[in-house]
């Protein structure tokens, strides 16, 4: 079996004492400041790259993945406790998971949450394990024109998955792909958009635009809101679910790590499109649907599920293809830079110790944080009672010495107020974040790939449809902007982000 | 609450501003054809595309009217990114020490946070919190003091 024998080389890097030291300390970390309220994974691992600079690859990588899950982890229990989900792929888990806790249930929801989780990335690692390598077979005939077309498709999910209008979410796109582009350009080295200054011939670093949109933006807006939240610190006694929990849920575990596991590969999928769908789906298949947002545990179990199984194999698409999906993909991309590996097709055969040791960590990650969430629970609920008022001077100054730290550079620090100014401006816009991010990360990559698609095709444009891939590709993308733009579907969407 | 000038009216005009400063800068790079595309041409592209999408936003919102702006927090907004611009200037002369109290009372005053002896414990609590992580255990190569860079 070579499935078994690349999982051994996986493990023979995994674990090692060194690796699983970082890879506990990953889950540590991201759950610890992914608990807080308000910082999701995307800040989470912006804030923490620096930690990871000065070790070696495979650490460092293993590292990040493990502050990832602890991030995603840390976010749910903050989204039972107090009804503000640290990121958006928990959001649906406020709805039932919050019930469940002020009807004195917080324990089992968090239980269930950790269980699903945990199961959910199992089954994702073995078909990580067994996909990737197939797709990277695949991913090697692929042509600049198919890479342009995945792109394409990559961003139109991203627009078909943002909330509100889908011309703004386009517009975002757009906007992000034009900051994108700024940098010294790789086919003949123009300086674009550099207004003569040295910092910005090698471009804006994706760190340094997470952190702004992400991190210093969401500050301002949560001290413009100032509201008071009340933490169930106190009804958190048992923490075992009861039989009839556990009957009510393992269906939805599994079909929800079933959907997560496939909607995280497609690109602009992950863990939100994973935990809207899961929830959605169990909703429309329950019994008695009144019970859903009345404290259902199956409304826990199914998105929690999904979006570990999906935050797993949204790494499929990165380390096969060499394409972030979503945003805390593209910060991996940069992480993966770095430390000079250039995430792709030839990383599975040119670094199998990397790429099998990282699948397999994240079995182990997961692993950790059953073992560690559940006896740390009491712990996480007293950070979750810090008052925002001590926590938000720190988010900020993590952030400055996060961008600093990447480069060295003072000059990057001012850029994060820039773009600090335009993530908040963004907001207040209603203007999605999530596709102006994955458009910052593709615009070189298309920018790059469509011109030496038409330099090999002599500027015929017709190759886009003619290689089977990218028309494939491109149909799909058409397809899917035409559904979300006809009205039935609209409906359906707006009701599915209303929830 | 609804209005001709709401959200996507704003949101609109930022994106033409964007694409209109990118069109006019990338003017300067080379076009190029379709078989030799230039540095010029995907700019020029997307930034006229943006264009097209931003006025269709804003004619939108004049036609059905969109959300409503709510206030901006100028003052938050202004104080955090002080903080974040002192961080950025002050960090390679003034040492890590000092520029993270004052990133920290910044912070807090941008929250109208006026509890100065929680203020002043939080942030030296901070200062040498960062200063054990980032210059002691990371090895980070900044100054901790006034003068050492």
């Amino acid at each position: 079996m070579e499935l078994l024998d690349n999982l051994a080389i996986g493990f023979a890097v995994a674990l090692t004492l060194k690796n699983i030291a970082y890879c506990f300390i990953g889950v540590l970390l991201g759950t610890l400041i992914g608990v807080l309220p308000g910082i999701g994974p995307v800040a989470t691992i912006a804030m923490l790259l620096p930690i990871t600079f000065n070790l070696p690859p495979e650490s460092a990588l293993i590292m990040l993945a493990g502050i990832y899950y602890g991030a995603q982890y840390g976010g749910s229990t903050s989204a039972i406790l107090v009804n503000l989900p640290g990121e958006s792929s928990s959001a649906v888990t406020t709805i039932d998971g919050y019930q469940m806790a002020r009807q004195g249930r917080a324990g089992p929801a968090l239980a269930i949450a950790a269980i699903g989780s945990f199961f959910a990335g199992c089954v994702a690692t073995v078909l990580v394990a067994f996909f990737a390598p197939q797709l990277a077979d695949l991913a090697s005939k692929f042509a600049q024109a198919d890479y342009f077309a995945l792109m394409v498709l990559g961003l139109v999910a991203a627009v078909v998955l943002a909330r509100g209008s889908v011309l703004k979410a386009m517009a975002m796109v757009l906007l992000g792909l034009l900051l994108g582009l700024v940098g010294t350009d790789v086919m003949d080295s123009t300086p674009r958009f550099t207004f003569g200054i040295p910092e910005l011939t090698d471009g804006i670093g994706s760190a340094i635009v997470a952190m702004g949109v992400f991190g210093v933006a969401e500050v301002i807006a949560n001290l413009e809101r100032r509201g008071e939240r009340r933490v169930f610190a106190a009804q958190v006694s048992g923490l075992l679910p009861s039989k009839d929990d556990l009957r009510r849920s393992w269906k939805a575990i599994l079909r929800g790590t079933g959907l997560g596991s496939i909607l995280g590969i497609l690109p602009g999928g992950g863990a939100l499109l994973a935990s809207f769908a899961a929830y959605t789906l169990e909703k429309r298949i329950a019994k008695e649907p009144q019970r859903f947002g009345q404290g259902a545990i199956e409304g826990v179990a199914a998105p929690e599920s999904a979006n570990n199984a999906g935050a797993q194999t949204s790494f499929v698409p990165l380390l096969t293809l060499g394409i972030p999906t979503n945003p805390v993909m593209a910060l991996m991309f940069g992480a993966m830079m770095i430390h000079g590996i250039a995430p792709g097709p030839n990383v599975i055969n040119e670094r199998p110790e990397l790429f099998w040791g990282m699948i397999t960590s994240m079995w182990i990650g997961n692993l950790l944080l059953v073992i560690l969430n559940l006896p740390l629970i009491g712990l996480w609920i007293k950070l979750l009672s810090v008052p925002y008022r001590l926590l938000y001077p720190a988010i900020i100054l993590f952030c400055c010495i996060g961008v600093f730290s990447v480069n060295n550079s003072a000059y990057e620090v001012g850029m994060l107020a820039i773009f600090g100014l335009l993530g908040y401006l963004f907001l207040k816009l209603g203007c999605e974040p999530a596709p102006f991010l994955l458009g910052f990360i593709l615009g070189p990559m298309m920018d790059e790939n469509l011109r030496r698609a038409l330099l090999l095709s002599h500027g015929d444009f017709s190759v886009f449809v003619t290689r089977p891939i990218s028309a494939t590709l491109l149909v799909l993308s058409v397809l899917l902007l035409l559904m979300t733009i006809a009205p039935s579907v609209r409906r359906t969407r707006e009701e599915a982000f209303a929830e | 609450m609804r209005s001709k000038f709401g959200q996507d009216f704003w949101a609109g005009l930022m994106f033409v501003a964007f694409g209109a400063v990118a069109v006019v800068i990338a003017r300067a790079y080379k076009f190029g054809t379709a078989d030799h595309m230039g540095p010029g041409y995907m700019p020029i592209a997307v930034g006229g595309l943006l264009i097209v999408f931003g006025l269709a936003l804003a004619f939108r919102s004049l036609a059905r009217s969109s959300q409503r702006v709510d206030a901006l927090a100028w003052f938050a907004t202004a104080l955090v990114l002080l903080s974040v611009l002192a961080f950025a200037f002050l960090v390679r002369s003034i040492g890590l020490a000092i520029t993270t109290v004052l990133l920290a009372l910044l912070c807090r005053v941008a929250g109208r946070y006026w509890q100065w002896k929680e203020s002043v414990l939080l942030a030296v609590g901070l200062a040498i919190m960062v200063v054990l992580i980032f210059l002691k255990g990371l090895g980070m190569s900044l100054p901790l003091w006034p003068g050492q860079d």
